[in-house]
């Protein structure tokens, strides 16, 4: 549509190109400041969408700790209120051998139970003796009080058909006769009771169930290394690749990684988990270079190949830039654990894992393989979703019942190139570092 | 540097290089003050727009494809954001229906051959903003009526009524200082 012409129009314009404007040589430093601000913030961002989903889950199962210690209150005291009931008579060396069928126990030995869990309980003198008997047929399970225990001072028959003769607390013989079978074994269905239920005695070290009790792990970790890459040709688009990007290209080198992960393991057993959870990844390499662009490429995809043409001397560039690339990455892994003792204060275990990772930022300044152009994250096409998996071998020392320090080899590689292979260039990095972590155990559900 | 070819002034902003971006801010801020002077009406508001503007064009330069030269694009950047920074104050523009005998009557106004430009500008300084903006546009920054409409969120027809108010009103105050006969 053309534009209508009226003079008055032209009379602005040239009023508009005369007019007289103040000096702005000092806006550029706020311009500069503006800019180097907004990169701050936009790091601040990158930050704290990591640290959110962090404090959030970690929000999370701090609820679920708090729960789960309420239930292992609850859970604890019954099992102190049973504890001599079942345990009944302890021997003098702490084992429990009385308990078998056929073995009495004896006065020396009650003592030990009084020191136990029934310390102050005016219910101490209803602890079966050697010479009384128990009625097989109440199911502890669903006793409530220590009150409840049907203990006789007479007889307790074990049987509703054949009620036998027992002997008051009083008739206790000093030493009664350990063939003499007066405590009656448990029923069956009480030893599995009993199997089930934790004692404080169980002080093994086996981390996946001893000494580190519950089935559920929640651990977080910090991991610094060192990051690294493999780099080849794609076998399709090699003929991209421009004949001067590997002197180009040749100074890139290995910088730092850390990663940082908070993660959840369920136990399969006592050796064997399987965890997942979220991790913060930031890998860096080390890049200076130093190159003339002195030809102009032209792609020529039907012959697939590359045309050279010498630029003039005029239109030839220097490119110089040293510096670090920075990639950040958030992870989801699904890993598989095995863990064992090595000695009494001391676990190791092995990690296997698969993981999805999801490119959230990258500060990037690398070589165009085609063009030998300085390019960034957008032009190098970078994937945004990349699979890799990780492996790490540690050792875990416990810190008390249920938490423990843990240090690991962290080995993790991406599964692909992170370059689209329409680049010509394939880049699959990898990590390697020292993973220091903490970690807790929990009883789940 | 002053000469630097704008290609690689434009590929070093979109390499985010410093130097690159405050070469191509010296070639071309005096350009961009005028229309921040021209749509602001005030030197601190100018020179804000100036700063948020150029800010606003080397994070978005990454998206220049070159379909026009880059002193276009950046006059439209600052448009848009002056339009918006107008938008926020004023918060919506207000529809002027399009009318004829408006647009006529201005036409057949004569306007001298020799005027004083500087008087012109601060006479169009003191319409209300809606007309001034749009004369702006038309006039000055060579918009169309479509490209107004679009960047103000008016019809084509408003586009059109309100210039041709605005020139009405434009010589009529010239008129009042003896500006125009």
């Amino acid at each position: 549509m053309a534009k209508e012409h009226n003079i008055f129009d032209d009379v602005l314009r040239q009023a508009a190109e005369g007019m007289e404007i103040p000096s702005v040589v000092g806006q550029w430093d706020a311009i500069a400041g503006g800019l180097d601000r907004r990169k701050r913030r936009r790091k601040m961002l990158i930050w704290g969408s990591v640290a959110l989903p962090l404090l959030i889950i970690g929000s999370y199962f701090s609820c679920s700790l708090f729960t789960c210690d309420k239930q292992s209150i609850v859970e604890h005291d019954a099992v102190e209120l049973f504890d001599p009931l079942f345990e009944l008579p302890l021997n003098s060396d702490g084992s429990n051998k009385a308990v078998e069928e056929g073995s009495v126990a004896t006065d020396s030995e009650l003592p030990l139970v009084r020191d136990g869990g029934l310390r102050n309980s005016e219910s101490f003198n209803r602890i079966p003796r050697s010479g009384e008997q128990i009625d097989q047929s109440v199911d502890v399970r669903n006793i409530e009080s220590i009150d409840e225990v049907p203990v006789s001072d007479e007889v307790v028959s074990t049987d509703a058909d054949g009620p036998v003769q027992g002997e008051t607390d009083n008739q206790v013989p000093a030493e009664a006769p350990k063939e003499a079978s007066i405590v009656e074994t448990p029923s069956d269905d009480t030893n599995i009771a009993l199997e089930k239920l934790p004692t404080n005695k169980s002080s093994s070290m086996n981390p996946g169930s001893g000494l580190l009790s519950g089935n559920l792990e929640l651990g977080l970790s910090v991991s610094p290394g060192i990051a690294s890459k493999i780099v080849s040709e794609s076998d399709q688009f090699a003929w991209l690749i421009n004949r001067n990007y590997k002197k180009s290209a040749g100074n890139e080198s290995s910088a730092y990684s850390y990663q940082i992960d908070l993660y959840l393991n369920k136990y399969l057993g006592d050796k064997f988990y399987v965890g997942s959870g979220v991790r913060f990844v930031e890998r860096a390499e080390r890049v200076d270079y130093s190159y003339k662009i002195d030809e102009l490429v032209t792609v020529r995809t039907s012959e697939q190949k590359l045309i050279y043409t010498p630029l003039a001397p005029a239109l030839v560039r220097e490119v110089s830039y040293s510096g670090l690339n920075r990639y950040q990455f958030i992870d989801v892994p699904l890993k598989f654990g095995y863990i064992a003792s090595i000695n009494s204060k001391i676990g190791w275990r092995t990690e296997l894992g698969l993981s999805m990772s999801y490119l959230m930022g990258a500060d990037v300044q690398k070589v165009h393989a085609t063009t030998l152009e300085l390019s960034d994250a957008a032009k190098l096409d970078l994937q945004r979703f990349n699979p890799g998996w990780n492996m790490q071998s540690g050792i875990i020392y416990p810190l008390g019942t249920r938490s423990s320090l843990t240090v690991d080899a962290l080995y993790t590689m991406n599964l692909g190139s992170w370059r689209s292979a329409e680049q010509g260039i394939l880049e699959k990095p990898y990590n390697y570092g020292l993973m220091l972590g903490w970690k807790y155990k929990f009883s789940g559900k | 540097m002053g000469d630097t070819p704008d290609e690689i002034l434009i590929k070093g902003c979109q390499e985010n290089d410093r130097a690159s971006q405050q070469l191509l801010f010296e070639k071309y801020a005096q350009r961009m003050m005028n229309i921040c002077l021209r749509y602001t009406n005030d030197v601190h508001d100018a020179e804000d727009l100036l700063q948020e503007g150029f800010i606003r064009v080397f994070t978005k330069i990454g998206s220049f494809k070159g379909g026009s030269s880059i002193g276009t694009w950046m006059t439209r950047v600052f448009i848009n954001m002056a339009i918006n920074k107008i938008n926020r104050q004023k918060r919506k523009w207000q529809e002027t229906e399009y009318n004829d005998s408006i647009l006529s009557v201005a036409d057949d106004d004569q306007m001298p051959e020799q005027v004083d430009g500087q008087l012109v500008l601060n006479t169009l300084k003191e319409l209300p903003e809606n007309y001034r903006v749009v004369l702006n546009m038309y006039a000055i920054d060579g918009l169309n009526h479509k490209e107004i409409a679009d960047l103000l969120g008016i019809s084509e027809g408003g586009s059109k009524s309100r210039l041709s108010r605005a020139r009405v009103l434009l010589k009529e105050r010239l008129k009042e200082k003896g500006l125009l006969g």
